[in-house]
């Protein structure tokens, strides 16, 4: 009971992180939140792990804890540092506006959540409003800003959603096949990172 | 046997680390041929569904007819490079960056064989996105502004799309382990397929949806294609040509897969989604080949419209099902062709514009009649092999319904007509005078080496296997045309009725 | 019946000792910062001394102002003083339990800075309407958040007046945390967000640092000081104190969302005043941390951060509608 609604702590977090995101220019902040959403997934993972006391989920738990928790928010940073950008410039539309807009967005996926959903979920049944909320927020964040770390920003926040998402109706994947995705998630930030240097140094040059 | 066609490219991944470029080369023709006699052979004797490697991995009728694809252009494209190498190094480009080249090249093709052969749902997505990561950088290779910012669009475009497919797999997985419990088994295509009957019918159509709009980025459906003309235009040619040829397909069989389940689970709606969006595909790359004027955005688009005609074929059933299969193969020897014989033009003149490129008749006798010929091949025409399929297709689509037909027909022709008129347009025409002029004293002005002053642009500075490989390949693809092989043909039989539901798993 | 005779003196109790304490929150607010800026800090009973001395100088008013200028600063304290005696700190049944709506609270705060803005204009200097103008942007911008935290506060717990919203919260708190029984009507993550959201509308109705500051004079940076720029006296002293009521509204209110422990009879009214006490010196020392923290930012990202607020309490209040 107390860890339920424990979990929907962990889950609202994630949603208040993306909005924090939305709401911020700045680069670093953005980082540190998806380190922090990251974790809370993580965290919800672990409550899961709980649970229903699957070794499946504390394994998961932990392969996300390294790797989105750690490796990739470490990479990001130290890209961030040698690309020499601290704040988002461009974006199309201000910031108020993409929050209020973000918000519209989760009643949206409330809406769609209330249609969709049937069958019971696995902790309470609003975290399918919250990925689909968390993933759409990405996706506005993906459009509506230019910067290319912000769009990886954006992809990380879908990402993480679809994790959540992916958690919330099963106990998780298979060890193996979620070792292969957040191992191929993780090379395609560094592939990511790689591209922008060399576009820096392209439009520097 | 069967595992023979993941250790082979393994073993040329491994060795292209430490072996020389010009070496690999030779050593890359040796196992590329290896991996096509291997799956030649696995053809040749292919009886019934097969599942390896500990059941992660199997082979049956339509994975079979994409390995043959794969495996047959991967051999011509490897002479093909035999030759690029050479001649790119003799232009003047370092060797380490060619060690990179064979390296991604041959990642790609392993998590494409991976991707093809995996009966796990889960390895096959691992395999795709791996194929988006190793062909990052062979999309930007030629460390261009261009070829950046498209690898970005790429890389960002198909990972957010296959994420929304991991997000397919991941309602399949749950709705699949209310059978097999939460284990590997649930998300093996051939325990679903099993159990088909059982599984909810809601969820398995959103999974089919989901899968249609996340894999479907990678096929390059059309309302989330922007990322492909780009893309396949900036990779060097043999990259493209395997990129359009058959990495498409490879995209295309995992939204295949969710439909056969749909289909065996008893849910036919599914097929006016693959119709709907193939039609959209063709309209949409009809209405852009138009406007074109880059000529390998030109084949990338063109091999999205053949991805549209593949698609309407599936969605329509019956006879344009083998059309499709049959499409599938041809497609990528065609598409190969073009995209291997514009990269000579493009390793010689260094330019992309249509309207630059004149004259090509008398600079590059061979590859311009390989070209244009390339160009009704692609288009449907009939002394080429492409005509087979898209004959069966347009039959099963008149037969469905007439009006689609026509649209189609239309359409098609638009296609034909754009490609055919701007290829025409680099095969003749000559300079007027002051081009010529100008063109003279940009070549003072530009010119950079030795090398390329003395290289005259012609045919002649290409390597010949540059040069006969895109040959043997209209060749192989004209001959097809009249002979099938009757095992080959089996094959896409016995798919089309896997297709259909009418192999039991 | 003493039954309602308890009720009544625990109440004016309650009402006493809420409005008594009132400079003391903001004194000791006061005297955290300076301590951690590392200055010796002022008397923490300074704000009462402030207030008696402003009390017995002669009020000055502009002779362009009419008869709103002499009656404003009382609507602004009475109208405090009606909220403070609506909300149940630490004793379930106030004074006016009966009537305390939670639509009725919002808007009588939306009185007080009607009337202080009203004023600010009445006078007649330019820094009056600059003032005024400014605050209006900022309540207008987080007045929305004030009425979504109140509705979901309302639908969450299907109950009206603040006294039972609480109650109620609390019944379900004890009965999920403390006997285990399944009571599907609680949850953490509503009040969470509710906190958040209201701890940000509570720094920028209250001219707290990031959004205000109040402690300077500069044309450029005040907001609430501007309105109150022409006041002296009596008026300023009322003002002041009207301040300080406001932030104790608002830090018993986030103490309630926070941890709502309130007595029913007299046996507990001790326990509950120190659970009270205990709350408001932290949620003190929460809005003393933020201020030394942040610097002020520009006025023009100040609706970045209300927006925010006002998202959380528009997910706070999807989720209370659509139940657990």
């Amino acid at each position: 009971m107390i860890m339920e609604k424990i979990a929907e702590l962990f889950i609202i977090l994630i949603l208040v992180s993306v909005v924090l995101n939305v709401s911020s220019p700045f680069l670093k902040f953005a980082i540190k939140l998806y380190s922090f959403q990251s974790l809370m997934l993580a965290f919800y993972i672990f409550m899961g792990a709980i649970h229903f006391n699957s070794i499946n989920l504390y394994g998961s738990f932990a392969i996300t804890v390294i790797f989105k928790v750690i490796l990739i928010p470490y990479f990001l940073f130290k890209t961030l540092k040698r690309v020499k950008m601290d704040k988002e410039i461009d974006m199309y539309i201000g910031i108020p506006e993409a929050v209020v807009f973000a918000g519209s967005l989760t009643l949206l996926s409330n809406l769609i959540a209330q249609k969709i959903i049937k069958i019971g979920l696995t902790f309470g049944s609003f975290v399918f409003t919250i990925a689909l909320a968390t993933f759409l927020i990405g996706a506005m964040l993906m459009i509506t800003r230019k910067t290319l770390f912000s769009q990886i920003i954006g992809f990380l926040t879908i990402d993480n959603a679809i994790f959540l998402a992916g958690n919330s109706i099963t106990h998780g994947m298979p060890l193996l096949v979620e070792l292969g995705v957040l191992f191929d998630l993780f090379v395609s930030i560094l592939i990511l990172s790689i591209l922008i240097l060399n576009l820096r140094r392209n439009v520097a040059s | 046997m069967y595992e023979l066609i993941l250790i082979l490219p393994a073993v040329a991944l491994i060795i292209s680390i430490f072996a020389d470029v010009l070496w690999m080369s030779y050593l890359q023709l040796v196992i590329s041929v290896l991996i096509f006699s291997t799956v030649i052979t696995i053809a040749m004797t292919f009886s019934n569904i097969t599942v390896f490697l500990g059941s992660f991995f199997f082979i049956d009728y339509i994975n079979l007819v994409i390995l043959i694809t794969v495996s047959t252009l991967e051999m011509f494209v490897a002479f093909y490079s035999f030759g690029y190498v050479r001649t790119e190094i003799a232009s003047g480009i370092s060797k380490r960056k060619f060690k990179f080249y064979y390296f991604w090249k041959n990642l790609f093709v392993l998590s494409m064989m991976i991707s093809i052969v995996s009966n796990n749902l889960g390895i096959y997505w691992t395999g795709l996105e791996a194929t988006t990561l190793a062909t990052a950088l062979l999309v930007s290779f030629n460390r261009t502004k261009e070829s950046f910012e498209a690898t970005w669009k790429y890389v960002i475009m198909c990972s957010v799309g296959i994420a929304i497919g991991l997000f397919a797999i991941v309602v399949l997985y749950f709705t699949t382990s209310q059978v097999y419990g939460e284990s590997l088994q649930s998300l093996s295509f051939v325990s679903i397929m099993r159990a088909s009957s059982e599984l909810d019918k809601n969820f398995l159509m959103l999974a089919f949806i989901l899968a249609l709009v996340g894999f479907g980025t990678k096929v390059g459906f059309a309302p989330m294609h922007n990322w492909l003309p780009d893309a396949h235009s900036q990779g060097p040619s043999p990259v493209s040509a395997l990129l359009s040829g058959v990495l498409l397909n490879t995209a295309l069989l995992g939204i295949l897969r969710f439909y056969q389940i749909n289909w065996a689970a008893g849910i036919y709606y599914p097929r006016y989604f693959l119709i709907g969006f193939g039609f959209l595909t063709i309209m949409v790359s009809a209405l852009s080949i138009i406007k074109q004027t880059d000529y390998k955005r030109l084949f990338a688009f063109s091999s999205m419209e053949n991805m549209g005609i593949i698609a309407l074929g599936f969605g329509i059933g019956g006879i344009a099902i083998i059309g499709s299969l049959l499409q599938i193969f041809f497609h990528a020897l065609n598409k190969g062709l073009l995209f291997l014989s514009s990269g000579n033009v493009l390793a010689v003149t260094h330019e992309r514009k249509i309207e630059k490129i004149k004259n090509l008749s008398n600079n590059f006798p061979i590859t311009s009649l390989v070209l244009l010929f390339g160009v009704m091949g692609i288009s449907g025409m009939p002394p080429f092999a492409m005509f087979l399929g898209e004959i069966y297709i347009m039959t099963g689509v008149f037969r469905s319904n007439i009006l689609l037909g026509f649209l189609v027909f239309i359409l098609l022709i638009f296609i034909f007509i754009g490609l055919f008129g701007k290829v025409l347009k680099m095969y003749t025409g000559n300079m007027d005078n002051a081009e010529r002029m100008n063109e003279l004293q940009s070549e003072k002005v530009t010119h950079r080496g030795i090398n390329d002053n003395k290289r005259k642009k012609t045919e002649g500075s290409v390597h010949p296997f540059m040069i006969y490989v895109p040959l043997i390949l209209l060749l192989v693809s004209s001959l097809l045309l009249f002979y099938v092989p009757p095992q080959f043909l089996n094959i896409v039989k016995s798919a089309s009725y896997e297709f259909q539901g009418r192999i039991i798993f | 019946m003493n039954y309602n005779a308890e009720h009544l003196a625990l109440g004016c109790i309650q009402f006493f000792i809420i409005v008594l304490l009132a400079p003391f929150f903001a004194g000791f607010i006061h005297k955290l910062k300076q301590r951690a800026r590392g200055q010796k800090g002022i008397n923490i009973l300074q704000f009462y001394i402030n207030f008696n001395k402003l009390l017995k100088k002669e009020v000055v008013l502009s002779k362009d102002a009419t008869l709103i200028s002499s009656l404003a600063p009382y609507i602004v304290f009475v109208s405090y003083l009606l909220i403070l005696l609506m909300l149940p700190a630490f004793y379930r049944y106030s004074l006016l339990g009966v009537s305390s709506d939670v639509i009725l609270i919002a808007y009588s705060l939306a009185l007080a800075t009607f009337f202080m803005t009203l004023y600010a204009m009445d006078q007649g200097s330019a820094f009056g309407g600059l003032g005024a103008s400014r605050e209006w942007f900022l309540t207008v911008l987080s007045e929305p958040s004030l009425i979504f935290i109140f509705i979901s506060l309302a639908i969450y717990t299907k109950q009206g007046r603040i006294t039972d919203i609480f109650y109620f919260i609390q019944n379900g708190a004890e009965n999920a945390f403390l006997s285990g029984a399944h009571s599907s009507s609680v949850s953490i993550a509503i009040p969470f967000l509710l906190f958040i959201s209201l701890f940000i509308v509570s720094i920028s109705e209250n001219a707290r640092i990031p959004i205000d500051n109040p402690e300077t004079h500069l044309e450029l940076t005040m907001f609430h000081e501007a309105n109150i720029l022409e006041a002296s006296g009596k008026h300023l002293g009322i003002y002041e104190y009207g301040s300080y009521l406001k932030l104790t509204i608002f830090l018993t209110i986030m103490s309630l969302i926070l941890f709502p422990y309130m007595a029913v009879n007299i046996y507990q009214v001790p326990l509950a005043l120190t659970t009270y006490f205990i709350k408001m010196i932290i949620l003190c020392g929460l809005i003393a941390g933020v201020e030394i923290v942040n610097p002020k930012m520009r006025v023009f990202r100040a609706p970045n951060v209300l927006s925010v607020s006002f998202i959380l309490s528009l997910i706070a209040m999807i989720l209370s509608i659509r139940g657990f």
